[in-house]
């Protein structure tokens, strides 16, 4: 035997040695702490499950190639659908940018396609409020290409929600009843804080005896926050791997059908028309 | 005033969240083990599937858990319809889940369950129904206060939330007897909506925070979201964390509409409630693990909104 390997031989040993204690160590130490065994045991667990998950997003996210959605094959979608939302909300997905924007002008044609009358789209801190304006006027582009074969170009307006405006003396303009579609955006605002607007409106109505503080009950407080507008939705899509509600109007949402498909990330038409076909489909029994 | 009692309670919490990762004082952990009947021998099956559950509790345990956590528990009667049985005995079985639920429940360390009983709407069904369901609630919660072995082991408190209006004496007697005795169990809660709806909660909440500004307790000024959470049922509860829904139905149905409307997992199993079990709340609490960290940023930046 030659010397170098003589001495590969004893390293190995060496190495077999220190591997040995150092199990010996760690099976000591697990018994004398058995959570640090359970806390292994859970690291290998999350793991597993964030494996699992990858798994689940690049199969459910890898699409073939984005197909053009034209208004023929929405009206051959639609056949199959026994009943559709009057007020559809739409929960936004990700950050406001020049490509959101699109893909929301697009999902307002759609929905016009469907026959939906309102639809509310759902950011919770304002930002898309704020850009009203460019949502309306890519919606104004878009459904100029998207309604070629119309005659005329359904009237789809944006309309950032107000709930400042008192229910009672804002009468429904003229020009909104030949509105085709209304789109609603709605944030954070118009949820808790205003049901704390309108306890405080409430509460000053009290003292000012305008109302009686008995006479309070569900149907009133109802009225009075459903501001024009804000009506209950009875569908909710959510294009986002779990349902989180995020500060959406609470009062509002005591019957409606949340939908979301899990692990999907993504915006598209096919979850939208699994949304609508889910809801074709419920059934609701009013707790009977 | 207000402000500061919240900020107490933002940096109880912060506390309690920094307590769940040290887990080695063992001394006041309860001992953990689902139903230790089954003997290897006579049911191999369930000997090991209960030995399994009992490490993935554990294993879970070394984890952040939710405080609070809230079942409708939807599908009793089209249980008992597909398995051909009365609908009063899917109640029944109903029950028993609720039962071997809280067990689980309390053996993960979650302190708060709310559980979804009887809506307000619930009074519309044929009221031979009604009636049977009345009085299996008096039965089970007799049952629940005197005979319960997990009750009295892990000290439970039960609170009914509800409208008691629209409640007979009878119920209510019973009804007050349980809440009594079980006072000052201090171990967890167990909140029972009993004729109860969001909406109906809510209104409860506004009328008696306009009633104190009516009787000049209370400035119109002062009046926030921490005050009308004050005047909830479910006042005193941590927040609701996350909300299952058995029977594949997709709506909240008027429950904890306030509660769940921010930082709260919203799941929807495809089971029917007594179906519901061991193994369907498991893989929830490991996702609700898994997506901790985004969802306690989430919590801190809504408690800092809130305050401002």
């Amino acid at each position: 035997m030659s010397k170098s390997n003589e001495f590969r031989m004893s390293s190995i040993i060496e190495f077999s040695n220190i591997a040995y204690l150092f199990c010996l160590g760690i099976i000591i130490i697990l018994y004398a702490k058995p959570n640090l065994f359970y806390g292994f045991l859970f690291i290998i667990l999350h793991l597993m499950f964030k494996i699992y998950r990858m798994y689940l997003y690049i199969f459910t996210n890898v699409q073939t190639h984005p197909t053009l959605i034209n208004q023929s094959q929405i009206l051959e979608d639609l056949k199959g659908l026994n009943k559709i939302p009057k007020h559809l909300a739409i929960m936004f997905w990700g950050d406001v940018k020049e490509k959101t924007l699109i893909e929301a002008a697009q999902l307002c044609c759609w929905t016009w396609c469907f026959g939906i009358k309102v639809l509310s789209i759902y950011e919770a801190e304002g930002n898309l409020k704020q850009n009203a304006n460019s949502l309306q006027s890519h919606i104004n582009n878009i459904s100029q290409q998207f309604f070629i074969h119309e005659k005329i170009v359904p009237k789809i307006r944006v309309t950032a929600l107000d709930t400042s405006i008192n229910y009672e003396n804002n009468d429904l303009n003229k020009s909104d009843l030949d509105l085709d579609l209304q789109v609603n955006l709605v944030s954070r605002e118009d949820g808790r804080k205003h049901i704390i607007k309108t306890t405080k409106n409430l509460a000053n109505d009290v003292i000012q005896g305008k109302f009686k503080s008995d006479d309070l009950d569900t149907a009133e407080l109802d009225r009075r926050l459903s501001v024009p507008k804000l009506s209950e939705p009875q569908l909710i899509i959510f294009f986002s791997p779990n349902i989180d509600i995020d500060g959406f109007p609470p009062w509002h949402i005591h019957l409606t059908e949340l939908f979301h498909i899990p692990e999907n990330y993504k915006f598209g038409y096919s979850i939208f028309l699994q949304g609508l076909r889910k809801y074709s489909k419920c059934d609701q029994r009013f707790g009977r | 005033m207000n402000d500061s009692r919240n900020n107490n309670n933002n940096n109880n919490n912060m506390i309690n969240d920094n307590k769940i990762l040290d887990h080695d004082n063992n001394e006041n952990e309860p001992e953990i083990s689902v139903n230790v009947a089954a003997n290897f021998f006579t049911s191999t099956y369930n000997f090991f599937s209960q030995h399994f559950n009992t490490l993935f509790i554990k294993i879970l345990r070394q984890g952040p858990i939710p405080k609070h956590i809230g079942f409708i528990m939807d599908g009793n009667r089209r249980y008992a319809k597909k398995n051909n049985k009365k609908i009063i005995e899917g109640h029944q079985m109903g029950f028993d889940t609720l039962h071997s639920m809280l067990e689980v429940c309390k053996l993960l360390g979650i302190n708060t369950v709310t559980v979804y009983a009887f809506s307000i709407e619930n009074f519309k069904r044929p009221p031979d129904e009604v009636n049977k369901l009345m009085g299996l609630a008096k039965e089970k919660l007799i049952e629940l206060c005197e005979k319960s072995k997990i009750i009295k082991k892990h000290k439970i408190r039960i609170r009914i939330l509800g409208n008691m209006k629209y409640l007979d004496s009878d119920l209510l007697e019973v009804i007050n007897k349980a809440v009594e005795t079980t006072k000052y169990n201090t171990g967890s809660t167990l909140n029972v909506c009993f004729a109860y709806t969001s909406r109906d909660e809510m209104t409860i909440s506004v009328k008696s925070i306009v009633k104190m500004v009516e009787s000049e307790q209370l400035q119109i000024k002062d009046v926030n979201e921490n005050l009308l959470e004050q005047n909830l049922f479910t006042c005193g509860n941590p927040p609701l964390e996350i909300l299952i829904r058995t029977s594949g139905e997709i709506r909240l149905s008027d429950f904890l509409l306030w509660q769940c409307n921010q930082n709260c997992y919203i799941k929807f199993v495809n089971c029917y409630w007594p179906e519901f079990s061991i193994s369907h709340i498991l893989p929830i609490i490991l996702e609700y693990q898994v997506n901790y960290k985004s969802f306690k940023e989430k919590r801190i930046k809504s408690d800092q909104t809130m305050q401002n």
